[in-house]
């Protein structure tokens, strides 16, 4: 099964592995990722801060197999790099079915984007791409680490717009 | 064109203050410019060419502040290449963000929860067994290895570039990280036992016997695969209880 399926700009880091890793008690962690698949430094990276009987592996996001992850038996830890990204992966098969809840861990600051927590800043349409998430079934959370209290999708708007 | 050696020890010296001006916006954009700007005032005598190299130092990047010290070294890598006209211009930037996250990973594994922890539980064990001084030499050799941890990784960086990902691969930091875990634990049950014996001994050398008795019984409890929290409180309460017992039946002090 897939335990949790997370958005951070950073993909894997100490927030992942030494949080949630062991949080969710993942076997295996899955980044979904054009841009990383096609850096062999990326590839090498990834596999560098692995704690032992851990594994990682790092795809195109549509060579992902969404359906054999839903199915696995150990539990499944999905990195995707931004909103935009968990909506591309919503039409290529990671449905709420599979993952009941969509964590955004970090998003950086940009141009356009507004701080709604400490780690993430969103732009309109990303608030807009989450609301769309939610409407799909997603329970969508903002949580860094797992200690972390989670924000729901109304609080978020509640910042966003007040961060205005 | 290199950068030579003591510029690289004045970057590396900039390194410590890596987080000094740390913001949410950038995180530790401001400190990575800063340390890698002597590097960069080498590499670059005109000042147009200067100023964009240090612009794209500004973008936002977040690391375990110790282990960061390899994509510093290795940026100023990229960077000798970018002046030479070897690499484009955003080489260094894409290793600095392909590296952060799988780096602050390694760092925050290692030292954030295995070597800092065992150093403590080390310095908690000593200081109870030797008096402060053991605490002074735990600080000073924690310090001096991860010193020396740092200045490793910077060179590795420098020297190697991308490469510096299969140095780092060799030193098999994970698979340490879950030693030290285990032995800290280790060190801080020798520790809670120490103490709870001291404190118990200065009471009389029965409550010794007994919080040994107790100690033992939980051991034996967990070797018997019961649930470490529940078996803990158990033999607690069970200690407590027979030493308020044998109290009671001399009479109490």
């Amino acid at each position: 099964m897939i335990a949790l399926a997370r958005i951070d700009e950073r993909l894997v880091h100490g927030q992942v592995l030494v949080g949630w890793v062991p949080h969710l008690g993942a076997r295996r962690v899955v980044v979904a990722d054009d841009e990383a698949a096609r850096s062999p430094l990326a590839r090498a990276a990834m596999s560098l801060a692995l704690p032992p009987g851990v594994e990682a592996s790092v795809d195109p996001l549509n060579a992902v197999d969404w359906e054999a992850l839903g199915r696995s038996s150990d539990p499944v830890l999905v990195v995707l790099r931004d909103v935009a990204e968990a909506e591309r992966a919503l039409s290529a098969g990671l449905t709420p079915g599979r993952v009941a809840v969509l964590n955004v861990g970090n998003v950086h600051y940009a141009l356009g984007r507004r701080q709604v927590t400490p780690s993430v800043f969103l732009s309109g349409a990303e608030v807009e791409g989450l609301r769309r998430l939610a409407a799909a079934g997603f329970r969508v959370e903002i949580r860094a680490v797992p200690l972390d209290v989670p924000i729901d999708l109304a609080e978020i708007e509640r910042r966003w717009n007040a961060a205005g | 064109m290199n950068v030579p050696p003591v510029t690289l020890r004045r970057v590396f010296w900039r390194c410590l203050f890596l987080q000094a001006a740390w913001n949410r916006r950038g995180m530790q954009n401001l400190g990575f410019a800063y340390a890698i700007d002597p590097a960069l005032r080498r590499l670059y005598a005109d000042p147009g060419k200067r100023r964009e190299a240090l612009r794209r130092h500004l973008a936002t990047f977040n690391c375990h502040p110790y282990t960061a010290a390899a994509i510093v070294g290795g940026a100023i890598h990229h960077e000798e290449r970018v002046a030479a006209g070897q690499e484009p211009p955003g080489a260094p930037l894409a290793f600095k963000q392909v590296l952060q996250g799988p780096l602050a990973a390694v760092g925050d594994g290692f030292f954030w929860s295995g070597l800092r922890p065992f150093f403590g539980a080390l310095a908690a064990v000593g200081t109870l067994a030797l008096g402060w001084p053991a605490l002074v030499a735990a600080l000073l050799v924690y310090n001096a290895f991860h010193l020396w941890l740092r200045w490793t990784l910077f060179r590795a960086g420098y020297r190697s570039g991308d490469e510096v990902v299969v140095r780092l691969a060799a030193l098999s930091l994970p698979a340490w990280a879950s030693r030290l875990r285990d032995g800290g634990a280790v060190l801080c049950g020798v520790a809670a036992g120490a103490g709870a014996l001291s404190a118990a001994g200065r009471i009389s050398p029965w409550a010794g016997v007994l919080a040994i008795g107790a100690a033992v019984a939980g051991i034996v409890a967990l070797g018997l695969r019961a649930r470490l929290l529940p078996t803990a409180y158990a033999v607690m309460a069970v200690g407590s209880a027979v030493g308020a017992a044998t109290q009671v039946f001399r009479g109490g002090r």
